[in-house]
């Protein structure tokens, strides 16, 4: 549970009382731009379900009229009601459930829509406590729950709000006692026993939303790292883990069948009160004249046509209230904010034919939910031409200094400026175009070689890119491959070996062309000769360009025209463990 | 559609059970149906016709109150009890899918797509509870209620049963064809819904990527483009898919106003009494009800049995074959012409001939790609080699991998990857060591210099880690995972290191492996590394080339 309710989420709805509430509104804004077909829909579905209804009832009369024996032509009208009836309900369903679900689709698509372009703009500071199983649970399911809120949710209770209250208006008409009664019974099966349920299930159906999503979590995590898992013989740990939250959904699940179980009884229960209540007020009534005989079928078989709209109630119910524990888990992801803030009216980045210069001014940075900075007080100047190298012992600051660079994450304090302009007053879009990146662990995309380069540039030509991939030394690799360009690098480019997931990602860099390379570790994963032709490669003295390595090899130190040392940094509160790097003062950690 | 794949009532247990129940409550629900109606139809018939007073049909009113009760219990019971056995049976086959996927081994995996792997094995499970709770057993009742209604029926008023007992068959006919025609396009359906999780995590994943060369803000109309697309193929099937529904809606209440009129008709005659009419008239719709409930449930349903059958088609994916040799002792390997892949398959690895002597640690080198992960996945027995064999030697026997009982055989393996991999829990609980004092915990960590990761822990050993091991970077995790593996190497033989070193910087790199190098003393270790420094432990050092393996001490 910590992991869901953590400080960086934030509580949209606040209190937490009655989340479903604060989440029907949501999901009623959310639905605002097909509210034109979601009506339709329930104008549709109102005149299916009355129609069931009506051909109860006038069945009802029509037969109790025609044991009185009256002339044939006295039930003409009843008999074509009840064959139009008949006939209604198929199609007017149909063409409900087509108007909704296309509504749902629509609303569907704008909602990932907005997920990704949300998450595009608070990745990857933000996204940390967003973890990667998660969100896949979240599209997967989170996404399609709303969905059902709507068509099995919001609109068979709207629905039969219509029918249920056409209903009792009919047997009032007829019978007034027998009205209430079934008005009552109504309120019963319909708002009463699915409110209790939506209070006992409130909590069940978000910790079952909560649960899958942790599991999914683990699940995708599990696989992710199977073959290290099994060989390591750590899957007994990981299916005891997944079992321990089964276990609890499973709990869970029970006390939410419970709960449906009653519902369900008590629908019945109440319907069938409704129709003992008929016969108790109707048979009186006919016997004092009040009723016509033939009316007391209507009566007491009306609320059996009534079964199926009631039984749809209890089932809307419970579908409302986990897409309300969808939506809101949504909502929360759509409320994150970005870990940068944009500047209001951003400056433009001067365009010149040279690369810029960027100065750091005393820079401190952390990621967020961290308790102290990752590097401190750092001083650095990049210039065109200049070739900078970083070297450090892991977790002292290197790749976060890229991430600020890059504008993932603020400055906790100092000043960065790109030609005499803050950083913080470009727009970051536009900013990150002097930057290419090499990162420590590449991502490639699930499609092609070329497409996995081409990204870094739209309109570059397949000989391009080829050409790119024969600096980065991946030449003779791209020549062996049969399908070449066009080969799949596979699901996370799992098709390809680390050392050709490095050269990829350097291909993209220098296909970039743009004035500052940033290179996160490029070598981590390779053999040494080729590690040193790489960063040979990649710190080839260039007037135009500046470089930016990052790297824990010594060796690469010669090739730098400036070196900078980071020193692991920590939290002032906890004194250094013995074995550590001796602990320095904030002013010693950068030594040039 | 299937509408129940007999391989699920094999592999489950639970299945049987649910089906059982579900038959003895289909058939008490029918009894009190039929019950219902003839009570009813007696007491209006007594007052419509017969004009009795309220004491005179009290009786009858009584029982109907009965009947009303027995329904409201059967209504409780079909949907606790079916929604508790559903649970159990999907938990119990998301375990073995889990399981089952672990043996098949990595080629496999990479091969079936690993995020739509995640997607079957987790939401994909989860449709099918609902088709275990929901659509299972309303089968049941929608095969046996409308059979006891229509011989009720059949034999109360023949007319009115003969038009039910025409119309009844019509649906399933219709559904089935209809089924028949949407089944593609509902595996078609979760074709799409997994490329779109997949589509959607690839964006995600990459997100820093796509935002540092400028290409993030278009990832928002690449999925608004899917997701169109998504939608047009959904209503494309849906159009067809209703149209079953359609059928089955207009069809049920046409036939009951067939049945109605009729009734109507040949009571102004005079054929039919009062009582008899109008309980047709309760039970005609009731004979469609469990049809038309199954039918709502269909969709829900259809996309439960198309993530079994795939779950399904998992399990019966023949598992590699584990033998039955246990192993003792410390043991050298044999490898001969040991080869990865088919010949002409892009990642072909060897064939490779090497030994790995006993109680020596042998570093593995060789340029990138040349299959050195894959060497050993190999000896972790989690790929089999396609051709070539592996032979382990303990002592004077010498014994076929192959014919090695796996789960001993990797409790023989001290592992650690190329990815640092750990789980949410402590570090102690990460350290996977329950038998060890936290003494042996820290000599492990020293060995790995992994002491002072923990140490700069709030709670040390005890401390919380996130999913991943948030928080550490990945030289402290890296770490973590080697202290893992010399923790295990106290029981196991075999200690098997890949790049054990690679995210380390040269100071730490040192000191681990003069730690590794006195700790697994006596192992016989396979470290495979590109760097320069693990030499320096090597015992041995086996250069691998592309093609051809060469010895070199």
């Amino acid at each position: 549970m910590s992991d869901h309710t953590g400080p960086g989420r934030p509580d949209h709805f606040g209190g937490g009382t009655k989340p479903a509430a604060g989440s029907v509104i949501w999901l009623l804004r959310l639905a605002v731009g097909v509210r034109g077909r979601l009506l339709t829909a329930v104008l549709l579905g109102s005149l299916a379900s009355a129609c069931g209804v009506a051909l109860m009832a006038t069945s009802a009369w029509l037969i109790a009229r025609a044991a009185q024996h009256p002339p044939v032509l006295y039930l003409m009208v009843a008999i074509v009601a009840v064959r139009t009836f008949g006939l209604g309900r198929g199609v007017l369903r149909y063409a409900e459930r087509l108007t909704s679900h296309d509504a749902a689709f629509r609303l569907l698509a704008g909602l990932r829509e907005r997920l990704i372009a949300h998450l595009a703009l608070i990745a990857p500071g933000g996204l940390q406590i967003w973890r990667r199983g998660d969100l896949l649970t979240r599209v997967g399911t989170d996404v399609d729950d709303v969905g059902d809120g709507y068509l099995r949710g919001l609109l068979p209770l709207a629905v039969s709000v219509v029918v249920g209250g056409g209903a009792v208006a009919l047997t009032a008409a007829i019978l007034p006692a027998a009205g209430l009664a079934l008005a009552m019974a109504l309120l019963l099966a319909c708002v009463l026993a699915p409110l209790r349920s939506a209070r006992h299930s409130a909590r069940q159906e978000t910790t079952i939303v909560d649960l899958r999503g942790r599991r999914g979590q683990l699940i995708g995590d599990l696989l992710d790292e199977m073959t290290d898992v099994t060989a390591g013989g750590l899957l007994g740990a990981r299916l005891a883990q997944i079992d321990k939250l089964e276990t609890h959904l499973r709990a869970t699940s029970a006390r939410s069948a419970r709960t449906a179980g009653i519902a369900s009884a008590t629908a019945v229960l109440a319907m069938g009160a409704a129709v003992v209540s008929a016969l108790l007020f109707g048979v009186p009534a006919v016997r004092s004249g009040h009723l016509a005989a033939v009316l007391l079928a209507v009566v007491v078989l009306t609320p059996l046509a009534l079964t199926d709209t009631v039984q749809s109630v209890g089932v809307a119910a419970a579908t409302l209230q986990r897409s309300a524990a969808a939506a809101r888990r949504l909502a929360d992801v759509l409320a994150t904010p970005p870990v940068t803030t944009a500047p209001i009216h951003p400056k433009p980045l001067r365009h010149r034919t040279f690369g810029p210069t960027i100065a750091l001014h005393d820079v401190s940075a952390r990621w967020p939910g961290a308790d102290h900075d990752a590097f401190t007080h750092l001083d650095l100047t990049l210039a065109p031409g200049k070739r900078v190298v970083i070297l450090g012992p892991s977790g002292s600051g290197k790749s976060t200094l890229l991430a600020v660079l890059l504008g993932f994450l603020p400055i906790s304090s100092g000043r960065i400026t790109v030609d005499g302009v803050d950083l913080g007053q470009l727009d970051a879009a536009d900013a990150r175009t002097l930057f290419a990146w090499c990162d420590q662990q590449p991502y490639l995309f699930d499609s092609t070689l070329a497409e996995n380069i081409r990204l870094a540039r739209p309109t570059a030509q397949d000989a391009q890119i080829a050409g790119t991939l024969e600096s980065a030394g991946a030449g003779d690799w791209l020549r062996s491959l049969p399908l070449g360009l066009a080969t799949p690098v596979g699901e996370h480019g799992r098709a390809v070996s680390g050392g050709q997931r490095q050269r990829i990602a350097l291909a993209r860099a220098f296909l970039a062309n743009r004035p500052i390379v940033l290179a996160d570790e490029p070598t981590a994963h390779l053999d040494a000769p080729t590690a040193d032709a790489i960063t040979a490669l990649l710190m080839k003295p260039d007037p135009q360009r500046c470089t930016v390595l990052v790297t824990h090899r010594e060796q690469d130190a010669d090739l730098g025209d400036e070196i900078v040392r980071l020193e692991p940094t920590r939290p002032a509160a906890r004194p250094a463990a013995p074995k550590a790097v001796p602990a320095v003062s904030p002013s010693d950690q950068l030594t040039r | 559609m299937k509408p129940l794949d007999p391989r699920l009532i094999r592999r489950a247990a639970g299945v049987r059970g649910l089906l059982a129940v579900s038959v003895l409550l289909g058939l008490a629900t029918a009894t009190a149906v039929v019950a219902q109606a003839v009570l009813l139809a007696g007491i209006l018939g007594d007052v419509i016709v017969g004009g009795s007073s309220l004491s005179k049909v009290a009786s009858g009113v009584l029982a109907v109150t009965l009947v009303v009760l027995a329904r409201a219990g059967l209504a409780w019971a079909t949907e606790e009890l079916a929604r508790r056995s559903a649970a159990a049976v999907v938990i119990g086959l998301r375990r073995d899918a889990l399981v089952h996927a672990a043996e098949l081994g990595p080629r496999w995996r990479s091969g079936a797509h690993g995020g739509e792997l995640a997607v079957l094995i987790g939401s994909g499970l989860d449709s099918l509870h609902d088709y275990l709770a929901r659509y299972l057993p309303q089968l049941v009742l929608a095969t046996m209620v409308p059979i006891a209604l229509v011989v009720y029926l059949a034999v109360t008023d023949l007319t009115s049963g003969v038009i039910v007992a025409l119309t009844l068959p019509l649906i399933p006919v219709f559904m089935a064809l209809i089924g028949w025609y949407t089944q593609r396009r509902t595996t078609a359906k979760l074709t799409a819904l997994t490329r779109l999780a997949g589509h959607f995590l690839d964006v995600v994943a990459g997100l820093p990527t796509l935002k540092v060369f400028g290409r993030a803000s278009v990832q928002a109309a690449a999925v608004r483009r899917i997701t169109g697309n998504y939608r047009r193929a959904t209503m494309g099937t849906l159009k067809v898919a209703f149209l079953s529904s359609m059928v089955l809606e207009l069809l049920a209440s046409l036939s009951v106003a067939l049945v109605a009129v009729s009734i109507g008709l040949r009571l102004v005659s005079g054929h039919l009494t009062l009582q008899i009419g109008l309980t047709v008239l309760i039970l005609a719709p009731e004979a469609y009800l469990p049809l038309r409930a199954l039918g709502t449930q269909f969709h829900a349903a259809a996309d439960g049995v198309a993530a079994t059958g795939k779950v399904l088609d998992l399990l019966d994916t023949p598992l590699p074959m584990s033998g039955a040799r246990t192993l003792a002792g410390p043991l050298s390997l044999q490898l001969v012409d040991v080869t990865i892949g088919e010949p002409g398959e892009r990642g072909t690895v060897g064939p490779l001939t090497l030994t790995v002597p006993a109680g020596r640690i042998t570093v593995v080198t060789g340029p990138s790609g040349v299959g050195k992960t894959t060497l050993l996945a190999v000896l972790a027995g989690v790929t089999r080699p396609t051709a070539g064999t592996v032979t382990v030697i303990t002592g004077s026997s010498a014994v076929d991998l192959v014919d090695a009982q796996m789960s001993s055989w990797r409790d023989k393996l001290a592992w650690s990857g190329q990815r640092p991999v750990l789980r949410s829990g402590t570090i102690r609980d990460n350290l996977e060591a329950p038998d060890a004092d936290d003494d042996e915990m820290y000599r492990a960590l020293i060995a790995c210099a992994a002491d002072d990761v923990v140490d700069a822990l709030p709670d040390g050993l005890n401390t919380e880690l996130g999913q991943d091991g948030g928080g550490l970077s990945e030289g402290q995790r890296q770490r973590l995972c080697l202290a893992r593996a010399v923790l295990k190497a106290r029981t196991a033989e075999l200690v098997l290191l890949d790049e054990p070193t690679s995210a380390l910087d040269t100071t730490t790199e040192l000191r681990v492996l003069a730690g590794l190098g006195r700790a697994l003393t006596g192992r016989t270790v396979v470290l495979v590394s590109h760097r320069s420094a693990p030499l320096a432990i090597a015992d041995l050092v086996v250069d691998l080339q592309p093609r051809h393996a060469e010895a070199v001490t």
